[in-house]
C-alpha cells in the first residue's frame, strides 16, 4: 500500500513548456477550485479543466450551506469542523463577495419522541466540537416566528452557514490564476495518460495533451467517468435533488436553515427510489429555498411534479404562511453519492498520480476547503491534518 | 389531485391570439373537445385587443388589423370550449398524451389541470427591448405595451408620446395612437427601411404590406410626426417619470423631444418557455430570436405538440392565422390547399426580408454604461455583468446568471436574457450558443405557482388514464 | 378618441389605496391606473426605484399590485371588476 505521501525527492515547478504542469485538477466546480487554489499558493503549477463553463454541474446547482448540523460524529464530521475553519480563511478575505450568511440551523420535530431523538444526537455532536442549543416548543417562536404551531421543539445550530458558492469558486480560481494557475474551461477530458510503470504522465483534453504528474479528480457526480478513465474506478453516482425557490419574501419572514428532524436520516438511507424531508431556508436576496429530495434516477432530467408537490407540501406544513407565496422557479442538480455516503479523498494506489476529491453528496460545499487541504499535503508529502482511511478509494471493494 | 379539477381534452390550444385563435376553430370543426386557454379576460391576443364597444362598432376603424378575419373567427368559436383568464405555468410530456397545468384567475390563481393527447402552442411574443439609459423610468414602455392599453381600454399611454426603435410596429402604434387623438412627437428608426429594396423579391405577392407602409408613413406626414430612420434612443431623463427623451445617430447628432411616454421595441422575442418543458428542436431565426422547428403541418418534433404563429418565427398576424389554420387542419385530419402554403411561404420570406433590416444595432451594447440596470427585477447593472466577465472567467449567459443574479428574478429573465447575452459576448468576445444555452434553460414554472397549488400534486397519481370526453 | 365618439360602457367604482376609482368594462387594473394619470405604483425591492407599465402583456413582472389581498397581481394581466381593493404596495420594504 502507498502511504499517503508524495515521492520523496520530487522536485515542484519545472514544468516549462505551455501544456505541462505539476497537476491537473479536473473539475472547475467548488472542490477543483478549492484544490488549484491551495495547490497554486504551494508553488505547484496547475491547469484546472472542465468540460463546461466553470461552476457548470452541481456546484451551481445547490444552496451553499456549510452545515454541521447534518453531521454525524465520525470522520465527515471531522472533515466538515476542519473544513469549516478553512472556510473562515477565505471569508475573513471576502465575505460580501461571496455572500456569507451566518444564520444558523434549526432541526425541529413534532413529537417528543423525534425531539428526545434530536437532543441526543445534538449531545454527541456537541461532545464532539458542535455548537448546539435545545429549543423548547415555547421558545421556536422567537427564533422562527412563522414556525407552525404545535412542534414539540428543535435544535439550534448556530454554526450553521451559507455562502453563494458560485461567487466562492469563482473567486478562488481568480486568485489561483493569480498565483499561476490555468484555467481552462469547455476543455474535456478524454483519457488519463499513464506510462508503462502505470504513473500518470499526463491529461489528454479535446484541446490536446496536458503532461502532469498529478490528475485530481474533483469531476464531483462526473467522478466515476474521471476514475475510469485512470483505471481506477470509484463508485461515485448521481443522486438528484429538486429545489423550490419562493419570490421574494419580506425579511424575517424565514430566519434560519429550518428542517425536519428526518433530515439527517434521509441522507444515510440506503434505499433506491425517492426520498424527501422539509427543508426551508432563507436567503439574502429575500427568496426562500425549499428542499429537499434524493433520488436515484441516474441523470434524469426531467421535471417530477411529484417531487415537486411534496416539497411544497412539507413546506407549507412547516410554515403555513408560505400556503400563498409563490414558486417563481425550481432547479435539479445531481449530487454525487458513495454506497456509503462518504466522499473520496486521496492518492489511489491503483493510478500512481491520480488524486480523488469527489463523491461529497450534498456536503460539497461546506466539505470543499477540508478536501483541499487533505489533497495538497497528499500531494506535496505533508502531514496529513486528519487520516484519509474512512475516504479510501479503494474501500469499496475489488471492481467497484 | 381531486378529479374535479382534473380535465380531459381531445386538443389543448395555449394562447388566444391570431393562431391559436385560428387552430381552435379548425380543430373544433369535426367535434373534438377543444379548449382555448388565454391568460386574457378576452380572447385576441397583443394583437387584437378591441374592446367589445370597439369591436361593435361598424365604422372602418382598424381595417389595419383585419377586425373582419377577427369576428369571423370569434363567430366559429362556438364549437371550442374557450377558458379565458388562464395562465399555463406548466406543459407535461405523459407517457401518453400531455398534462397542461393552468392558473385560473390573476387573483384567484385556482388550480386546473387538462390532459389531452395533442396540444397547440401558440403563446406569441412579447417585445424586445434593448436597454438604454434610463429605461427604467416610469413612462417608458413597450411599443406592444402601450397599444395594447390603447387598443384594449382606449386608454392612452402618455399625452404625448415618442416612439422609437426598430421594427414595423413602431408606425403601426403610431398610427394607432394619432388616429385616437395622441399626440406623437417623433417615430425614430434605428433601421434603414430603404434596404428593403435589397429584397424585392420578399415584397411579391405582398402588396398589402407595401400599401400599409404607406398609408401608416403618410398619417405621420398628414399630422406632421417626423419619421427618423437611422436614429436611436440615447436617453431618457426624468427624476420618477420620464419627461424628456434624447435621440441620436451614430455620427453623434442628436435630439431632444419632450414627452411623457416613450413606446420604445427593437423587436420581438418569441415566448418559448412552455415548449422549452418538452424540449422540442429548436433554432435561431434571422432576428437572432430562438424559434421552434416545425414541419409542413406546425408540428415540432414532440410528437403531439404543434406551434403555430410567431413561436416558429416572427413574421406578424397574417402568417400566424395561416399557421394557425393548418395547424387546425391537421388536427381535424382535413387537407389543406396547396395555395395555402404558398402563402405561408411568401410570408416567411416577407419575414426574412424584415429580419434583414429591423432589430437592435448590432453593437448596441458599446453605448450601455456600467451604470445602467440590466435586468430590471433583480437591478443588476451592465458593470456586474461586465465585471463578471473580467474577473470571474465568466463566458456565457448561465455563468453570468449564477454570478449577478440577472435573470433570477420574478420574469425569469424574460426581459434581460437577450441582453445578458449579448453583453457576455461584447465582454468576452465568445461566440454564445443559444440553443444550447435555450434547451438548459430550465424554466419550470413558466409563471410563478402558489406553492398550495403544487402541493396538490403531491396527492396525484402518475399518468392518468387515456383521455375520455 | 373623443369622448362624444366613445360608445357608452358599463362603468363600476375600483378602490385604489383606500381611493375610489371609475373604471370601465373591459379595464386591466392598469388601465385605471394609468387612466388616473399614474405611470408607476410600485417600487424595486433593492434600489426602491419606482415602477409601473413596462411590457403591459404580463412578461415583465413590473406592474404587480395587491389585490384583496393577494400580491404580486399583474394590474395589465387582471381585469378591473366591481369593488376590487386593490393595494400599491408590492415594493422594496414589503414582500
Amino acid at each position: 500500500m502507498v502511504p499517503d505521501r508524495g515521492l520523496p525527492g520530487r522536485v515542484w515547478g519545472v514544468a516549462s513548456s505551455r501544456d505541462s504542469f505539476d497537476v491537473v485538477v479536473v473539475g472547475a466546480g467548488i472542490v477543483g477550485a478549492f484544490c488549484a487554489d491551495r495547490l497554486s499558493a504551494a508553488g505547484l503549477r496547475v491547469c484546472v479543466i472542465d468540460r463546461g463553463a466553470v461552476v457548470s454541474g452541481t456546484t451551481g446547482a445547490g444552496e451553499g450551506n456549510i452545515l454541521v448540523s447534518d453531521k454525524e460524529p465520525g470522520p465527515e464530521l471531522d472533515l466538515a469542523l476542519l473544513s469549516r475553519r478553512l472556510w473562515f480563511d477565505l471569508l475573513d478575505e471576502l465575505p460580501e463577495a461571496v455572500e456569507l450568511d451566518a444564520k444558523g440551523g434549526l432541526i425541529v420535530s413534532r413529537t417528543q419522541d423525534g425531539l428526545a431523538a434530536l437532543v441526543a444526537g445534538a449531545d454527541e455532536q456537541q461532545a464532539h466540537g458542535i455548537d448546539t442549543l435545545v429549543v423548547g416548543a415555547d421558545e421556536l417562536a422567537s427564533l422562527e416566528p412563522h414556525l407552525a404551531p404545535g412542534l414539540a421543539g428543535g435544535v439550534h445550530y448556530p454554526q450553521d452557514m451559507q455562502v453563494q458558492p458560485m461567487l466562492a469558486a469563482a473567486h478562488l480560481l481568480r486568485r489561483a490564476r493569480s498565483q499561476g494557475a490555468d484555467v481552462r474551461p469547455h476543455t474535456e477530458l478524454l483519457t488519463i495518460e499513464r506510462g508503462p510503470d502505470g504513473v500518470v504522465t499526463g491529461a489528454l483534453t479535446r484541446g490536446g495533451l496536458l503532461g502532469c504528474r498529478w490528475v485530481v479528480n474533483a469531476a464531483g457526480t462526473w467522478g466515476g467517468e474521471v476514475a475510469a478513465m485512470a483505471g481506477a474506478p470509484v463508485p461515485v453516482l448521481p443522486r438528484r435533488g429538486f429545489i423550490l425557490v419562493t419570490e421574494p419574501l419580506r425579511p424575517g419572514t424565514v430566519r434560519h436553515k429550518v428542517y425536519g428532524a428526518d433530515y439527517v436520516a434521509n441522507v444515510a438511507s440506503d434505499s433506491a427510489g425517492l426520498e424527501t424531508s422539509p427543508v426551508v431556508e432563507s436567503t439574502r436576496s429575500g427568496t426562500v429555498l425549499i428542499g429537499a429530495s434524493r433520488e436515484r434516477v441516474g441523470f434524469d432530467r426531467t421535471t417530477s411534479y411529484d417531487v415537486l408537490g411534496r416539497l411544497a407540501a412539507q413546506a407549507t406544513e412547516l410554515f403555513p404562511v408560505l400556503r400563498s407565496v409563490r414558486a417563481q422557479r425550481t432547479y435539479r442538480g445531481f449530487r454525487p453519492y458513495c454506497p456509503d455516503h462518504l466522499p473520496v479523498i486521496g492518492l489511489d494506489s491503483r493510478a500512481d498520480g491520480l488524486v480523488h476529491a469527489c463523491g461529497h453528496e450534498g456536503a460539497g460545499i461546506g466539505l470543499a476547503p477540508g478536501t483541499a487541504l487533505l489533497v495538497t499535503e497528499a500531494i506535496t508529502g505533508s502531514p496529513l491534518s486528519m487520516p484519509l482511511d474512512a475516504f479510501s478509494p479503494l474501500r469499496f471493494g475489488e471492481g467497484a | 389531485m381531486s378529479d374535479s379539477r382534473h380535465q380531459h381534452a381531445d386538443v389543448v390550444v395555449i394562447g388566444a391570439g391570431p393562431s391559436g385563435l385560428a387552430a381552435a376553430v379548425e380543430a373544433s370543426v369535426d367535434g373534438q373537445h377543444v379548449v382555448l386557454l388565454d391568460q386574457g379576460a378576452r380572447v385576441g391576443g397583443a394583437y387584437w385587443r378591441h374592446s367589445p364597444a370597439h369591436l361593435d362598432r361598424t365604422a372602418e376603424v382598424d381595417v389595419h388589423h383585419d377586425v373582419a378575419t377577427f369576428r369571423r373567427l370569434l363567430d366559429r368559436l362556438d364549437r371550442v370550449d374557450v377558458r379565458t383568464e388562464h395562465t399555463v405555468w406548466g406543459l407535461e410530456q405523459l407517457t401518453e398524451g400531455f398534462r397542461v397545468r393552468a392558473l385560473q384567475g390573476e387573483v384567484s390563481r385556482t388550480a386546473v389541470v387538462l390532459d389531452a393527447p395533442s396540444v397547440v402552442v401558440a403563446t406569441g411574443t412579447h417585445d424586445r427591448v434593448t436597454p438604454f439609459r434610463g429605461w427604467t423610468l416610469p413612462g417608458v414602455m413597450t411599443a406592444g405595451g402601450g397599444q395594447a392599453l390603447l387598443k384594449g381600454t382606449l386608454v392612452a399611454p402618455g399625452a404625448r408620446v415618442l416612439l422609437a426603435g426598430s421594427g414595423p410596429l413602431l408606425l403601426v402604434v403610431a398610427d394607432g395612437l394619432l388616429r385616437s387623438g395622441v399626440d406623437v412627437a417623433a417615430v425614430v428608426e434605428s433601421g434603414h427601411p430603404t434596404k428593403y429594396a435589397v429584397h424585392p423579391r420578399a415584397w411579391s405577392g405582398l402588396s398589402s404590406r407595401t400599401q400599409e407602409a404607406t398609408t401608416y408613413l403618410a398619417t405621420l406626414a398628414r399630422h406632421r410626426v417626423p419619421y427618423l430612420a437611422g436614429w436611436s434612443v440615447v436617453e431618457a431623463h426624468g427624476t420618477d417619470r420620464v419627461d424628456r427623451v434624447t435621440v441620436g445617430t451614430r455620427r453623434g447628432k442628436t435630439r431632444d423631444f419632450e414627452v411623457d411616454a416613450l413606446l420604445v421595441s427593437h423587436g420581438f422575442t418569441p415566448q418559448l418557455e412552455l415548449l422549452h418543458q418538452v424540449g422540442p428542436e429548436t433554432r435561431i431565426d434571422g432576428d437572432g430570436s430562438v424559434v421552434v422547428v416545425v414541419d409542413e403541418e406546425q408540428r415540432t418534433s414532440v410528437p403531439g405538440v404543434l406551434a403555430t404563429g410567431e413561436v416558429t418565427g416572427v413574421g406578424g398576424a397574417s402568417l400566424a392565422i395561416l399557421e394557425g389554420y393548418v395547424a387546425g387542419r391537421s388536427l381535424s385530419r382535413r387537407p389543406v390547399d396547396p395555395a395555402v402554403h404558398k402563402r405561408i411561404a411568401v410570408h416567411r420570406r416577407f419575414a426574412q426580408a424584415m429580419h434583414a433590416v429591423h432589430g437592435p444595432r448590432v453593437d448596441w451594447t458599446q453605448d450601455l454604461p456600467d451604470s445602467e440596470v440590466v435586468c430590471r427585477c433583480e437591478e443588476v447593472t451592465a458593470g456586474e455583468i461586465r465585471d463578471a466577465c473580467r474577473d470571474l472567467g465568466i463566458d456565457d449567459a448561465r455563468g453570468a446568471k449564477l454570478m449577478t443574479r440577472a435573470g433570477m428574478g420574478l420574469c425569469q429573465g424574460r426581459m434581460c436574457g437577450r441582453a445578458v447575452a449579448d453583453l457576455v459576448v461584447a465582454s468576452t468576445g465568445r461566440p454564445t450558443a443559444p440553443l444550447s444555452a435555450a434547451r438548459d434553460a430550465y424554466r419550470q414554472p413558466a409563471m410563478p405557482v402558489p406553492l398550495s397549488v403544487l402541493a396538490e400534486e403531491s396527492l396525484g397519481s402518475s399518468d392518468a388514464a387515456p383521455p375520455h370526453n | 378618441m373623443s369622448d362624444d365618439e366613445r360608445p357608452a360602457r358599463e362603468q363600476f367604482v375600483v378602490h385604489v389605496d383606500g381611493d375610489p376609482l371609475t373604471a370601465y368594462d373591459g379595464d386591466t387594473i392598469a388601465a385605471v391606473l394609468v387612466r388616473d394619470g399614474r405611470v408607476s405604483w410600485r417600487r424595486t425591492r433593492n434600489g426602491d426605484r419606482p415602477r409601473g407599465i413596462f411590457c403591459g402583456i404580463g412578461a415583465c413582472q413590473d406592474c404587480l399590485v395587491s389585490v384583496d389581498g393577494v400580491r404580486g397581481v399583474r394590474a395589465c394581466v387582471a381585469p378591473a371588476f366591481p369593488e376590487a381593493y386593490v393595494s400599491t404596495d408590492e415594493g422594496a420594504r414589503g414582500e
